[in-house]
Parts: C-alpha cells; sequence; structure tokens
C-alpha cells in the first residue's frame, strides 16, 4: 500500500477508536447530558488530535510494505507525502476547532433549550423586517443568548441586557446606548426594552431619549415609534466574540473575520489574548509534533518487511511510540503553560 | 585498547540515554517552575533547576539499564568470548554510577498536582473591562480611584466613586438607567477581581505516568538502602559491584536476542520495554539479598556472602543466554 491512503486508513481507525474510547468515558464514567453528548466527544478528541496524526504519520512511514521500492524515488514521494500530512491534519484541526465546534455547541445549547421547554422548534423568519411586533420576542426563550454584551461604537457605549440569536436574526432585550462628545461628557442616552438588528442598524421599539447638557439632564421624551441606531459592526462578530459566562473558547476564524470589531469595541481583550495564545500553541505543538514524527518516521523506518516472529517488537514498538509521543506533547504544552505563567503570573 | 574504545562508545551511549532522560523529564521541570511561580516562591528558577537535576539523578539506575541494553544490542556485534570479556567492565561501570547513586543523599519535591491560579487582570482607562459578571466602563481614573464611567449588571450604574485593589474593585453607585426609566438610588457593588488563569489542557497520561515513575524510584532507592546500609561502606561497595556484574549480565544477554538492524526503531522500543521489565525486576533482585541472610553473624559477610551467591547466580543465567545466543548463531549459519 502507498503512503499516503495507509496515513488516511491508520488516521481513520484511530480517529474512529479515540471516538469509541470518549464514547464510553462520556456514556459510564463521567456521564453528560445527552445533548451535550457529540459536543463533548468531539472536544475529547481534538486534545488529542495533534496525537494521532503525528502517531498515524509515525506508524504508516515506518512499516515497509511489499511493493515498495526503494531509491530515488521513493525521497521526492517522501516530500510529496509529508507535504500532504502536515497540510491535511492541520486543516482537518483547524476546521473542527474553528468551525465545527462553535456550530455543535450551538445546536447542542438549542436544543437543550428545547428540551427543556418541552416545546417544539418554532423556526423564526424574518418576514417583518424592521416593521415588528413585540410578539416576535415570545419565541426567544428557545433560543441561545449572551448576557451584558457591552462595547464601544466609536464614541457610544452600547450595552445589550441579552442578545439573542434566531437562527441568523438577532434579537436585543435592555437596549442602552450611551453617547459622550469629544470632551468625554455624556451627550445623550437612549435606552429600550425590546429592540431588533434589521440590516445593519438597531431598531429599538419605543425608546426613552435622555438629552445632556454639559453633564447634566436637559430634557426626557419617551417616543413612541420605532428608532434606527446605524451598527458598524456585524453582528455576528459581536455575538460570536461575547461570552455567556467566563470565556473558555472562541474561534480564531471570527477574530480574522471580525478583526474591525476585536480592534475597534475598546474591550479589554485580555481573555481573548489568552485563548488565543493557547489556539496558536496548539497548532504550534501540532505542526512541531507532525515534523519530529514524519522525521524520525523517515529516518529510522524498516528495510524489510516486518513478519510474524516480530510480533514482541510490533507490540513494543506501538506501545513506546505512543507513550513517547504522549510525552512529547504534554511536554510542550506544559512548555507553552509554563511561558504563560511566568508572563501572567 | 579495545576495552577502552568500547568502554567509550557504552559511555555516549549512556550520555545519549540521560539527553534523552533529560528531555523526558522536562516536564517536571516545566511543573515546578510553574508551581513556584503560581505560589510566588523566591529564586523559582534555580529551585525548579535544583528539584530536576536530583529528579534525573534518581533516574540513574533506569538510564544504566536502558543504556547496557541499547549498547549490547545496537553498537556491538555478537562475538561470544569478547562479550564475555565486555560485560563485567560495563557492570563495573553502572555499579560506580550506582554507588553514587546511593552514597548521595539528596531528595526532590514530589511531582506537584495541577493547580489554576488566579490573575488579576488589569483595569484599563477608556476601554470595558469585563470583570467576572459585570462590565466597567472607564472613563476617567486617579491612580487606583475610578473617579467617572458605568457599570453595567442587568442596568447601568452611573459610577460616582470606586477603588481598585489587587483582589477587589469597589464601586459606589447614586444612579442608574432600567429598560424604561432612570432612577436614583445608593447601591455599592464589591467585584472580586480575579481570573483564573486559562491554561492548555493536556492529555493527563504523562502525570499519570509520572506518579508511577516516582513512586518507583523512590521504592528503588529505599530497597537500596536497605539492603545495603547495615553492613558498612566497604561491604556495601563490594556487594553493589558483585550484585551489578550479575544482573548486568541478564541485561546483557538478553538484549543479544533483539539485535536486529533492518527494523531499528521496532527493536530499539522492545528494549525499551525489555528495559522497564528489567528495572521491575531490579528491585526485587536487590531484595533477594535482604531474604538470603542464611545467619551470619558478622555484618560485613552478612551483606557480601547472600550478594556473591546471588551475583554468581544471576552471572550463570547470563552466560546462559549468550552460550544460547551462540548456538543458535551457529545453527542459522549452519
Amino acid at each position: 500500500m502507498r503512503k499516503v491512503p495507509r496515513f488516511l486508513l491508520v488516521f481513520i481507525i484511530l480517529f474512529l477508536f479515540a471516538l469509541v474510547i470518549s464514547l464510553i468515558y462520556r456514556l459510564r464514567i463521567a456521564p453528560v447530558e445527552r445533548v451535550w453528548l457529540l459536543y463533548t466527544c468531539i472536544k475529547d478528541i481534538l486534545l488529542y488530535l495533534p496525537l494521532l496524526a503525528s502517531l498515524s504519520i509515525l506508524w504508516s512511514l515506518v512499516f515497509r510494505s511489499k511493493n515498495e521500492a526503494g531509491g530515488v524515488s521513493s525521497k521526492s514521494r517522501f516530500v510529496f507525502s509529508f507535504i500532504f500530512y502536515v497540510i491535511f491534519s492541520f486543516a482537518f484541526a483547524f476546521f473542527m476547532n474553528e468551525f465545527a465546534i462553535s456550530r455543535l455547541e450551538e445546536m447542542a445549547y438549542h436544543s437543550s433549550m428545547v428540551q427543556k421547554q418541552d416545546t417544539s422548534r418554532e423556526r423564526l423568519t424574518d418576514e417583518t423586517g424592521d416593521k415588528f411586533t413585540l410578539s416576535e420576542f415570545r419565541n426567544l426563550r428557545l433560543y441561545p443568548f449572551k448576557e451584558n454584551v457591552t462595547f464601544m461604537m466609536g464614541r457610544a457605549l452600547v450595552n445589550m441586557g441579552k442578545l439573542y440569536n434566531a437562527d441568523g436574526i438577532f434579537y436585543i432585550t435592555d437596549l442602552k446606548v450611551i453617547a459622550y462628545d469629544t470632551n468625554k461628557n455624556i451627550d445623550y442616552i437612549v435606552a429600550g426594552q425590546y429592540a431588533k438588528v434589521v440590516d445593519n442598524q438597531i431598531v429599538v421599539h419605543n425608546p426613552t431619549y435622555y438629552e445632556y447638557s454639559r453633564g447634566r439632564i436637559r430634557s426626557t421624551k419617551e417616543l413612541r415609534e420605532k428608532r434606527n441606531i446605524p451598527l458598524i459592526y456585524n453582528i455576528k462578530g459581536v455575538y460570536s466574540l461575547s461570552s455567556k459566562e467566563q470565556l473558555r473558547d472562541i474561534s480564531m476564524l471570527n477574530i480574522i473575520l471580525y478583526y474591525e470589531y476585536v480592534y475597534g469595541s475598546k474591550i479589554n481583550f485580555q481573555r481573548i489574548g489568552n485563548v488565543i495564545y493557547n489556539k496558536v500553541s496548539y497548532y504550534v505543538i501540532m505542526i512541531f509534533l507532525l515534523i519530529v514524527c514524519s522525521s524520525a518516521g523517515w529516518a529510522m523506518r524498516n528495510t524489510r518487511i516486518t513478519q510474524t516472529k516480530d510480533i514482541f517488537q510490533m507490540v513494543s514498538f506501538y506501545i513506546v511510540s505512543f507513550v513517547v509521543v504522549t510525552l512529547c506533547y504534554d511536554l510542550l504544552i506544559r512548555m507553552m503553560n509554563m511561558i504563560y505563567g511566568l508572563v501572567a503570573l | 585498547m579495545v576495552y577502552i574504545t568500547s568502554l567509550k562508545k557504552y559511555f555516549f551511549t549512556f550520555l545519549k540515554t540521560t539527553a534523552f532522560f533529560a528531555v523526558m523529564l522536562l516536564i517536571y521541570f516545566f511543573q515546578m517552575v510553574f508551581y513556584y511561580k503560581g505560589n510566588g516562591v523566591d529564586g523559582f528558577f534555580v529551585s525548579a533547576l535544583a528539584n530536576y537535576g536530583t529528579f534525573l539523578f534518581f533516574s540513574l539506575p533506569l538510564i544504566c539499564i536502558i543504556a547496557t541494553g541499547v549498547y549490547f544490542a545496537m553498537k556491538i556485534n555478537f562475538d561470544k568470548l569478547y562479550a564475555l570479556r565486555l560485560i563485567p567492565i560495563i557492570a563495573c561501570f553502572n555499579a560506580l554510577l550506582l554507588l553514587i547513586f546511593f552514597v548521595v543523599n539528596i531528595d526532590f519535591i514530589s511531582v506537584p498536582k495541577d493547580v489554576t491560579f488566579k490573575v488579576y487582570p488589569e483595569i484599563k482607562s477608556g476601554y470595558i473591562n469585563p470583570v467576572n459578571r459585570y462590565q466597567l466602563y472607564i472613563n476617567s481614573t486617579e491612580e487606583n480611584s475610578i473617579k467617572d464611567g458605568f457599570l453595567f449588571h442587568k442596568n447601568a450604574y452611573f459610577i460616582s466613586s470606586g477603588r481598585v485593589t489587587d483582589k477587589q474593585i469597589t464601586v459606589r453607585s447614586s444612579r442608574y438607567i432600567a429598560a424604561k426609566s432612570m432612577a436614583s438610588k445608593n447601591s455599592t457593588f464589591a467585584i472580586p477581581h480575579e481570573e483564573d488563569l486559562f491554561q492548555i489542557s493536556h492529555t493527563g497520561i504523562s502525570s499519570f505516568l509520572f506518579e508511577a515513575y516516582e513512586i518507583y524510584i523512590r521504592r528503588l532507592r529505599s530497597v537500596f538502602n536497605i539492603t545495603f546500609s547495615d553492613g558498612g561502606i566497604a561491604s556495601s561497595i563490594i556487594a553493589i559491584i558483585l550484585m551489578c556484574v550479575g544482573f548486568f549480565s541478564i541485561v546483557a544477554g538478553a538484549s543479544f536476542f533483539l539485535n536486529d538492524r533492518e527494523i531499528h526503531l521496532l527493536s530499539l522500543s522492545a528494549i525499551v520495554i525489555l528495559s522497564f521489565v528489567e528495572a521491575i525486576l531490579f528491585q526485587l533482585y536487590l531484595s533477594l539479598v535482604e531474604v538470603i541472610k542464611l545467619g551470619i553473624k558478622s555484618p560485613f559477610w552478612s551483606v557480601i556472602v547472600p550478594s556473591l551467591l546471588v551475583g554468581v547466580f544471576a552471572g550463570l543465567l547470563g552466560f546462559g543466554l549468550i552460550q544460547l545466543k551462540d548456538v543458535l548463531k551457529k545453527r542459522q549459519g549452519a
């Protein structure tokens, strides 16, 4: 068998093996709720993914197959396989970490909410646009939300009590917009209980308008109409980059896509810095392990086909390579943790 | 001359094995640095380094066993007479190292458990600072006191004054904006100003392995102390050399069977597994001396005579293994 198909085969077998182990662990030893099962299992596997990829590279490179010819051409073939391994593993890890896992989390969250409320899922469709009525807000309890979302928009401070994501339509309750003038004094305040995001504009239902001059209230108006406030950031970015509780995980893809929010919102993103450091370290560790494993596997590959009498050597190779690669992985993780600890503590 | 070259070759194998161990044990070093730094110990780097060195020193028996295995399986070609003459030399070299391991009395701190440390995020003026579940917008500050800003938690509170200390932020407010109205109310918030340091999670396999390994080396050291400390230093030196020659001839004899360079990495891992099995047997082997005391009263001879017996029997076992390998090789050749 050629190297690349063998690598994929070993990788898939290891992946399924890890999935089975994780399922057994999450069903029997440390049980989680059923709706969160898939998310938790994928999260477990992602922790072990650099290990699985490196081991499959090592195991596919070391063993010699029957129809394999030595010589000059095998080296160029190795370089091709090597590039394929690294790019494939990295792309797979990136896709799972930055794209799939956040989707899975949202899905699991929604399912758990639906399960709790004991109602079927009602899909909202954005037919009403900015002519929405308050009845739309009744279905919101089924949808995931972020609490206490706050950011700066130019000189205005925007606070949303709850920001709901109803299948791509965003609803806001308890909105407050505090606008400052150039001298850092309050210019005006807009407060409204219900709002909806339509075409990059926040449409506020019956807002209260407080006008300030020189730091004191000049007038208060309770408006009986809808008012539009332009939103300069993409609301998806605002939603995905804020956290329900303490921030644990964030998608790098969102940070790249919504960079203007990251830079402009004036949020002290110390926590996000920590998360980004961890993510980048994860990828660096992964690539480092892949390179080390593939070069070791290529340099010390077998020069003959293994036979039945080598069974002890084969079994011990599987054990020792697993332990050594795991130790290397943990070593690098601990090194990265230590470096961050030295800076932050 | 040929013995000097062989010994030099063995020494390099030993150094390579030590380097491998040094790299793997860096896990302990990183953990120690992190642990000391988190607990605010002065001179944390030097203390961690000292503990790491001691841990490496404690690994000496295992390094000796693996190096001997690798050397006899990989570095020399099998020749019965040459092997028989070389084994005592290598074993004596190992015995010297184990003697140092026995004599030097130092200790290290156990592998620390994983703990989460707290960090105190910086509160920046002109920014929105997420603290706990609160969002704190600070308009202007003077040193550690907040002059103006907003606190968001369900309602938006106007900050009239506030103070930032290491562990807590105290904020006073007299007015707030609710969803529909603005109201006056005096309220004080004491917000804990600390967060867990968020770390990359590790697989947990290394912690498990390290705990097992630490238990092993501590037990081995106590076995050494129990076995050899009764008879005084002279008898223990002779006894350790006698025991080592016997034991390492078994190690060498067993590793001759794994001499296969065509499947290099596979044989190497087989030797490692074999060495771990031998290392577990090593402590049982050492405690044999304690079992076979033979009722000798004199403390000097009560250590040496049993070790001589055990060493001779083990040496015979090793000789048997080499003889077997020789016979097998001749049969294969014929």
